[in-house]
């Protein structure tokens, strides 16, 4: 409660070093899993596809930048032809990356003693697929979602905090990324973002977003 | 914890606000009011091929069903079926005319009555509605329905309404909170989501309306629309279980209303074009033969005896094949024999039905050879030997190749 409430909170789950060959080690960048909404008064999200472009493209641009000054090489993704299996692949294997990084969020919030903090989470063996198909080491998935709050919601938060003395969820920003190792599925590195500021439809903000998900990625 | 739980909860909230379902918990007894004028509306139909920009409350719906589009696209609940798609697809295109190409249809594999619409032109269909519809025009009649919702943009109307109640509502209830009378803010809260479902009850009297034309002007017979709602108000009337419905929040009207103001539609419809239209039975059910023992194999599953028996017994007065629905007739027996427990039971009455129900099949020309199988286990059960042995010798002489041979063999060789 109290890490999401309020100000930039991050967690760094750095669990292992990449082993490194001869070569430099490549990682293929998933597509983003982005949705920008605007919050009513009542606290309903209204999906905002405009401003979800805009944040894609700032997101990716910033992502970029991150690699540019690592060793490791960015891949980009190819998308497979419609109607294949690789499409089907891909698509399910994001959406798995969706709901095991939600869990890995909560996790790292309220951590199960039984994991004595260690990440022990992977995507399954599905994941050999694409190191098959693009012969990248690791894939990079990105989960985001950022909600701003309506002239009518900051009325209400208003309302609500002096008269009644609650205080409301406002806009907020919560997202997730994972490095995942292609030859078994294990997630190598995961870090989070929740929090009440920031704003993905400005490159600067993005960017701003961005440095404090990819902080101490291995490189 | 809850707050983050929030985050996570609004969009499947969203995804419910955003299809337009044929039925959900609507099957309440007691008759809503019949509002045969429906609320002019000043929203446009969409033009064919027009996608809504992005800046827009449609856009944003849009991109949040694409997204749920590409996942039931991948989906295992998904029943990959080329032919059968192709055909309902079909059917989709001849009702939607200009619309054809704005509208995708996946059948997912879920033994209930039901079909959806997204705002976005992906339509869902069940293949618990393709076991239940008679012929192609009960089926064009439901996707009839769901195509008005897309045309008249159902999804974003009711979100919109939504949204707009839910702001009142919140002002009312700090109105309220603010003069010291919290308590009636949960009054408030009711009578928004009345006002909700009585907002989309609206828009299904609408698609009934809308879909009904469409199917009449594809040549479809549009008293078959009626009688589709007949046929589900007979199997949820013969379920001991289905009483006492809440209707106050009832998203669509109740069956009954639906069935009758379609029945009397039809009739004007049919007295202005001049022709009753057809029903194409013997094509569809040529269609769904092959795929029935799947389909009721599910409902089997579903442990809704009564119903199922219900179904199945409307199944066999139009006409289709006694031997395989007798064969699950039994199997529903069966099953709830076997949930009955109480291994030491071997009085006369259990299995009694479900052995008549398999005699019933085999006497019939054609049926599945796995009756024998299931007689056979039986047998076994109720320790008389020689008829199980006989049973399951004939199982393996008409299913040769059967997965279960070794099994089968195992056992025959086990009881001698």
């Amino acid at each position: 409660m109290l890490v999401l409430s309020g100000c930039v909170t991050t967690h760094i789950r750095n669990i292992e070093k990449f082993e490194r060959g001869p070569k430099p080690l490549s990682v293929l960048f998933m597509p983003i899993d982005v949705e920008l909404s605007e919050q009513g008064a009542s606290g309903i999200l209204e999906p905002k596809a405009a401003w979800t472009e805009k944040a894609k493209i700032n997101l990716e641009t910033g992502i970029k930048d991150v690699f540019s000054g690592k060793k490791s090489e960015l891949l980009p993704y190819a998308e497979p032809s419609p109607g294949s299996d690789n499409e089907r692949l891909h698509t399910q294997l994001i959406k798995l990356h969706s709901a095991v990084g939600t869990e890995m969020l909560f996790q790292s919030i309220q951590p199960l003693p039984t994991k004595e903090g260690k990440l022990t989470w992977t995507l399954g063996p599905g994941v050999k697929k694409l190191r098959e198909t693009t012969k990248a080491d690791y894939a990079l998935f990105v989960y985001m979602r950022d909600s701003y709050a309506s002239a009518g919601r900051a009325a209400t938060i208003f309302v609500a905090a002096l008269v009644f003395g609650v205080g409301l969820p406002g806009g907020q920003q919560l997202g997730f990324a994972s490095l995942v190792d292609l030859r078994t599925g294990k997630v190598v590195w995961f870090n989070r973002v929740t929090r009440g500021t920031g704003d993905l439809r400005t490159p600067e903000e993005a960017q701003e977003t961005v440095k404090v998900l990819m902080k101490e990625l291995p490189s | 914890m809850t707050r983050l739980f929030d985050i996570f909860s609004v969009p499947i909230v969203v995804v419910c606000l955003l299809s337009g379902c044929v039925t959900t918990s609507g099957d309440g007894d007691i008759e809503n009011p019949s509002t045969d004028q429906i609320p002019a509306s000043t929203v446009q139909n969409l033009t064919p091929g027009e996608r809504p920009p992005l800046d827009t409350l449609e856009g944003g719906l849009w991109m949040s069903v694409e997204k749920i589009e590409k996942q039931i696209k991948s989906s295992g609940t998904t029943f990959r079926d080329k032919e059968l798609q192709q055909y309902v697809y079909k059917i989709a295109c001849k009702l939607a005319g200009d619309y054809c190409k704005d509208i995708r249809v996946y059948i997912q594999h879920l033994p209930l009555f039901n079909a959806s619409m997204y705002p976005n032109g992906m339509m869902i269909v069940n293949t618990g509605l393709l076991l239940r519809a008679h012929n192609e025009a009960q089926l064009a009649a439901v996707i009839g329905h769901e195509i008005a919702h897309y045309l008249r943009r159902h999804g974003m109307q009711r979100f919109r309404n939504t949204q707009d109640t839910a702001n009142a509502l919140v002002i009312v209830q700090f109105g309220l909170a603010a003069v010291g009378i919290p308590g009636l803010g949960d009054v408030a809260t009711l009578i928004a989501m009345a006002s909700i479902s009585a907002y989309s009850q609206d828009h299904e009297r609408e698609a009934d309306r809308l879909g009904l034309e469409l199917m009449a002007k594809a040549g479809y017979d549009p008293r078959e629309a009626s009688r589709i709602w007949q046929q589900l108000i007979k199997e949820r009337d013969a379920d001991p279980e289905n009483k006492n419905r809440v209707v106050f929040f009832a998203s669509h009207p109740s069956s009954q209303e639906r069935a009758d103001t379609l029945a009397r539609l039809a009739d004007e419809v049919i007295k202005e074009q001049g022709r009753e239209g057809v029903t194409n039975q013997l094509a569809y059910q040529k269609i769904m033969a092959p795929r029935r023992t799947t389909f009721l194999r599910d409902e089997t599953q579903l442990r809704r005896y009564a119903r199922a028996h219900k179904l199945m017994e409307m199944l066999a007065d139009i006409g289709l094949p006694k031997g395989e629905l007798n064969f699950f007739r039994g199997e529903l027996h069966r099953i709830k024999d076997e949930e009955a427990g109480d291994e030491e039971d071997t009085s006369d009455k259990k299995f009694t039905a479900a052995l008549e129900f398999y005699t019933k099949a085999i006497a019939e020309k054609d049926y599945p050879p796995e009756v024998h199988k299931y007689m056979g286990l039986i047998y076994r059960k109720l320790k008389k030997f020689d008829e199980a042995r006989k049973a399951f010798r004939e199982y393996l002489r008409r299913a040769p190749s059967s997965q279960d041979r070794l099994m089968i063999e195992a056992i025959v060789n086990r009881i001698g």
